[in-house]
């Protein structure tokens, strides 16, 4: 007891000279070697960073601080906001030096992840986070296992805290990144591969879900683009857990507006090639900081930063729409996963009927890609094709996308008159018929020997409806066949036959092959070889739009397919043979097969890198050219008498003047392309007598837009749009709301045009007198009205003769 | 113009004006919708009445409400806490005991609180020291959380929360010198405090006190009853052979809490002090030789003179009767070299040394090993 009474002595001896007490260098037995940087742990990791064998003691304290707390908080897992504060911060110095002790730095570690093992769930969120910012430094030091980090980030998804899982899933994907491109290693990628797919088939749905997510992103970003990755992802299509279903599904299915789909690809692509002419984010900061600052430049940065952020954005929103076309072709077993999906969609009656769709879907498409035989599904579809069902044009999409040539026609038959019996009556509105005919076009022109004579007689019949768009819709059916299958048409309907090109036949004779000293159908393009490619392309466009094709219909005369087919140019790319090939015969399916398989093969490198297709374009006009030049002696005499008055006489001189003068371009042999489409279409009489004409009308605008159709399915995945089956000719009128939407869209950036009056900003809506109030009164005291305003001496002497005959009790006024 | 009286005329055929997208009101109905709001009731201004059990302080504030306070982020609101808690305790000691479980929490948090002034911190400490007053078998359960804050606190990098968390260590040691015993981290923990460069210097007050009572708490007697029961287990009967009696167990020690296990908390089984472990004691005598040659050298008013001879008493004594010596190779030799620069002080010394180089007899004379 006399001890403690001394102490007690001691410490209120303290206690008295404690006032005062000054911070002294309590340290006096060795004097300080950073007393300025003792309160600072920033400053301190500084210098111990510069050496740190010599302040090996000073970290070794903090060390010490840090295993206390640790121990304290094993004791008691929450703790106030001030300790919290001071633990991160010694976690942030240790992680920043610890690759300078090694050591330590395990036992660091190891601390943390049992903690966060431990009690991850209860440790305060922002300690948890600190702790994993620390892992992830030290891994991205190479002190750790990544495998082990990984494996505590995917436990630690499971603690309820969004933050975090954002980190999480973040920072996975970015040390992914960092395998991938820094280091190259590969051997690191497939264990963390291996990982991932461990955790998809985790029986805690928040775990499979990251890894998931994981997945996705690391496929998206080429990280782990192979065929394992895709049905590992696919198999997650049948998780019980419907959000797990549907990010699969998604991923899958790409955008949901399949239309917008090609357009995004262009305008990244544009996009790119601005950005790399624009400055960027920083370069615009640093511009900005070095001059003198002014409202207008302040306002132009505002402006740049808001347009550089909005495009990154439609970058990151664009790569997400991609259709993973790639993904879908490289499943393993295409068949089974859609007879598993269709059974999925067949039995459980619970799904939501969003989920229901996206299954559709994704069934529709995959048998459509693959043409698979899932003979039920077209059947399964028929109770969903009603004009008042939910979505329906998105299923009557579906409906299209599954059907292919293999499908036996029987079926499709079926399923096209459910829609015709449906949609195509006249008891239902316009737009349901339309609708409706739009639907059975494109699956007729997927799989044309469905049809019945009978069935597209009635359809056709609908031309001379009273309402525009479905008689447009007809005649767009009417045009296909004519293309197709005109025999099917009733007589007036079927067009002019073509007649046989004699420039195009493949054959000269027996055994003696022609050769083509053009590319067929050069002629439409433009004299000028020196022009720039953009302005081929504007005045081709004029050209076409000239084209008046008014009375195509009433022409009474078969087309000849066969001959058009045998007759197909051999100088045009051999895609376009392909594809013309495919249209019209495609019953030989295992030569198309092999075609389509070229074609999406070549679809995949174009995704892949544009620069080798660019380089085998070009290459294939070399190709062309080269046949040119064997030819050359052959033509001279064309060439020397080739006169511009003359064109209209003799296309092909215009045709081999043109392919012989320049390079033909990508955008070039679309327009060939697109233009002998059109000569198949109405015949090539009408075609050149129409050219020129300055007016132009429905029916051209329906050859137009199948050319285009046409176009575009041989250059993508060949599956049909949503636009094509919501097609209407003319457009519903809109209503106020859509007006308003569409003028305040336009009134975006309305404020930076001159002659406008001002909407946003400072002073806005006030007036000059009003502004003058706000200002300071020495501002404006010398403005004061009366203050600043210089009478005559007449007008004084007014005013005082008034003032004093009132005073007298007189009006004032009467002089 | 329309007069008043016009105007009440007309207000029965009035034209109603019709307007697109807009639903006329019928005037037949009668509108029987109910709107109701929630009467909050303030609890705030609620009167309190001291009781026996709920005491309040000069400001009117219990016990529970000041302990909120002292997580509050102001530092003087905080302040003011302390001081109604002290207040509370001190007129009503009884309650220490008792509220034990809500106090020690939310109070040692502050021992490693850098924002507080000087004087707060003297009120806190004082506010520990009443703390303390709480009998043994009431602590036992609270020492642990207290003790971990404490060390911790020892580590900070601040210095007066060091000092701080130093002068509360040495309450506890002196007044619970049982259960200090049992905890397993505080050996290593003083010793790594002692030896590190940030510690109090020697000639402060504190320091050389705490470290006698640390002493005090581990230099346990030596001889050591060790009661062996035997017991047979027989795993095929399940039975088991010979008697066991664990009331006995704990009545052989007053102090040792029932609940208090080694395995399952982080104290220690006080069968080993650390005085007996070789290990332990040459990290001691390691870190206190500095602290006593400047002691020797330094102290000229001779105040410390009885502390020093204490100290070298000890750690001689430790090795000395050292039971476990076999378990490090060369212990006495090391312990003598640890103690090299305590020598070389003595002999430099002249004057006053004679009680030191007494108490130092063996350090001297066992130079042959």
């Amino acid at each position: 007891m006399g001890k403690s009474s001394k102490i007690e002595k001691k410490s209120k001896k303290d206690g008295k000279n404690g006032g005062p007490k000054a911070p002294e260098g309590a340290n006096s037995g060795k004097a300080s070697r950073f007393t300025m940087s003792e309160r600072n742990l920033g400053l301190m990791q500084e210098i111990i960073r510069k050496d740190p064998e010599s302040y090996k003691e000073e970290f070794l304290e903090q060390f010490n601080y840090f295993v206390q707390t640790m121990k304290l908080l094993h004791l008691q897992p929450e703790q106030n906001r001030q300790e919290t504060q001071s633990l991160q911060d010694s976690v942030l110095f240790l992680s920043g030096l610890a690759k300078h002790y090694p050591k330590e730095a395990k036992q660091f570690a190891d601390s943390l992840f049992e903690l966060l093992r431990v009690q991850g769930a209860g440790l305060d969120a922002d300690v948890r986070m600190s702790f994993c910012k620390a892992l992830v430094l030290l891994r991205n030091q190479d002190m750790l296992d990544p495998i082990v980090l990984l494996e505590t980030f995917f436990e630690l998804v499971k603690v309820e805290d969004k933050v975090l899982r954002k980190f999480l899933l973040a920072s996975i994907s970015a040390h992914l990144k960092r395998v991938y491109h820094k280091k190259k290693d590969v051997k690191m990628l497939g264990r963390i591969q291996n990982l991932c797919f461990s955790k998809i088939k985790d029986s805690r749905s928040i775990v499979a879900r990251a890894a998931q997510l994981v997945c996705i992103d690391a496929f998206r970003r080429k990280f782990w683009r192979d065929a394992r990755t895709a049905n590992v992802i696919a198999d997650a299509c049948f998780h019980k857990v419907p959000k797990i279903q549907v990010t699969s599904l998604k991923f899958f299915l790409g955008s949901e507006n399949d239309n917008g789909e090609e357009d995004d690809d262009d305008d990244s692509a544009i996009d790119s090639d601005a950005e790399d002419n624009k400055k960027t984010l920083k370069e615009v900061m640093t511009s900005f900081r070095n001059v003198k600052k002014t409202r207008k430049r302040e306002k132009n940065v505002e402006r740049a930063k808001k347009m550089i952020s909005k495009k990154k954005k439609q970058k990151k929103e664009g790569r997400s729409k991609e259709c993973n076309l790639m993904a879908i072709q490289s499943l393993y077993d295409p068949q089974e996963f859609t007879d598993k999906l269709f059974g999925a969609l067949e039995s459980k009656k619970m799904d939501k009927f969003e989920v229901k769709v996206l299954k559709i879907a994704l069934c529709a498409r995959i048998i459509g890609i693959h043409r698979l035989h899932t003979l039920s599904f077209y059947s399964y579809l028929h109770r969903f094709l009603q004009p008042k069902q939910r979505d329906v044009t998105r299923i009557l999409l579906y409906a299209a996308q599954a059907c292919h040539e293999m499908v036996p026609p029987d079926t499709i038959e079926q399923l096209i008159r459910v829609i015709a019996n449906n949609f195509v009556t006249d008891r239902n509105s316009p737009e349901a018929m339309t609708v409706g005919i739009n639907a059975i076009r494109e699956i007729l022109s997927n799989c044309p020997f469905a049809a019945t004579e009978e069935l597209l007689r009635d359809l056709s019949e609908y031309k001379t409806y009273k309402n525009k768009n479905v008689s447009m819709a007809a005649r767009s059916l009417i045009t296909l066949f004519r293309a197709v299958n005109p025999k099917l048409l009733a007589r007036k309907d079927r067009g002019k036959p073509q007649e046989k090109d004699e420039d195009e036949k493949e054959y000269n004779g027996f055994a003696r092959p022609k050769v083509h000293d053009f590319v067929s159908g050069a002629e439409i393009l433009d004299d000028d070889g020196d022009e720039e490619g953009q302005g081929h392309l504007d005045d081709n466009d004029d050209d076409e739009s000239d084209v008046d094709v008014s009375d195509v219909d009433t022409d009474d005369v078969d087309t000849d397919d066969e001959e058009e087919d045998v007759d197909d140019d051999e100088g045009a790319p051999s895609a376009k043979k392909r594809r013309v090939e495919q249209l019209q015969n495609p019953e030989d399916d295992e030569e198309e097969e092999v075609d389509d398989e070229e074609e999406e093969e070549e679809e995949d490198e174009e995704e892949e890198e544009e620069d080798v297709d660019d380089e085998e374009e070009e290459e294939e006009d070399v190709d062309d050219e080269e046949d040119v030049e064997d030819e050359e002696e052959d033509s001279e005499d064309v060439k020397s008498s080739a006169a511009p008055e003359s064109v209209e006489e003799d296309p092909k001189k215009k045709a081999t003047k043109n392919s012989m003068d320049r390079i033909l371009t990508q955008e070039d042999f679309k327009n060939i392309r697109a233009y002998q489409l059109k000569k198949q279409l109405i015949g090539e009489k009408r075609l050149k007598k129409q050219m020129g004409k300055g007016r132009s009308n429905a029916d051209e605008r329906i050859v137009e837009e199948m050319t285009e159709k046409l176009e575009m399915k041989r250059s993508t995945d060949g599956l049909a749009r949503l636009s094509d089956i919501e097609h209407f000719y003319k457009k519903k009128r809109q209503t106020k709301e859509e007006r308003m939407a569409d003028i305040a869209a336009g009134r975006a950036d309305e404020d930076y045009k001159f002659g406008r009056p001002k909407k946003n900003g400072a002073h806005v809506g006030r007036t000059n007198e009003q502004n003058s109030k706000k200002k300071v009164f020495a501002m404006v005291k010398n403005k004061v009205r009366g203050r600043n305003r210089q009478r005559s001496f007449r007008d004084q002497q007014k005013s005082l003769r008034n003032y004093l005959m009132r005073q007298s009790g007189r009006k004032p006024g009467n002089v | 113009m329309v007069t008043k009286k016009k105007a009440r005329k007309n207000e029965d055929f009035k034209k109603v004006k019709l307007k697109v997208g807009k639903k006329l009101k019928k005037t037949t109905t009668t509108d029987t919708t109910i709107k109701a709001k929630r009467v909050v009731l303030a609890s705030q201004l609620e009167e309190k009445v001291e009781t026996d059990e709920n005491p309040l302080s000069f400001r009117g504030l219990t016990l529970n409400e000041l302990c909120k306070q002292m997580g509050h982020f102001n530092s003087k609101v905080k302040m003011n806490a302390i001081q109604g808690l002290k207040q509370i305790l001190t007129s009503r000691p009884d309650l220490v005991n008792v509220q034990l479980r809500l106090l020690v929490p939310s109070v040692v948090v502050h021992v490693s609180d850098a924002s507080f002034e000087p004087p707060t911190r003297q009120n806190l400490l004082n506010l520990f020291k009443i703390l303390c007053t709480a009998s043994v078998q009431s602590m036992s359960a609270h020492i642990t959380l207290f003790l971990a804050h404490v060390l911790r606190a020892l580590t900070n990098i601040v210095t007066e929360v060091r000092h701080l968390a130093l002068n509360a260590l040495s309450i506890l040691l002196d007044r619970y010198p049982s259960l200090c015993r049992n905890h397993a981290d505080l050996f290593p923990c003083f010793i790594n405090y002692l030896g590190s460069s940030k510690r109090l210097s020697w000639h402060k007050a504190g320091l050389i006190d705490t470290i006698l009572n640390f002493i005090n708490v581990y230099d346990m007697n030596r001889e050591r009853k060790m009661e062996t029961t035997e017991l047979k287990i027989n795993f095929e009967d399940g039975k088991m052979e010979g008697e066991v009696n664990t009331k006995k167990v704990f009545i052989q020690n007053p102090d040792a809490s029932p609940f208090d296990f080694g395995v399952v908390s982080s104290s220690k089984s006080h069968a080993v002090s650390p005085f007996e472990l070789p290990d332990a004691l040459l990290n001691l005598a390691n870190v206190l030789a500095p602290i006593i040659s400047s002691i020797i050298l330094e102290d000229a008013g001779g105040q410390f003179m009885v502390q020093g001879v204490k100290l070298i008493e000890t750690i001689v004594r430790g090795a000395e009767n050292q039971p476990n010596d076999f378990l490090l190779k060369d212990f006495r030799k090391q312990v003598y070299d640890s103690m090299s620069s305590v020598r070389i002080a003595i002999s430099k010394r002249q004057g006053k040394s004679d009680r030191f180089r007494t108490a130092a007899s063996w350090l001297v004379t066992s130079s042959d090993h």
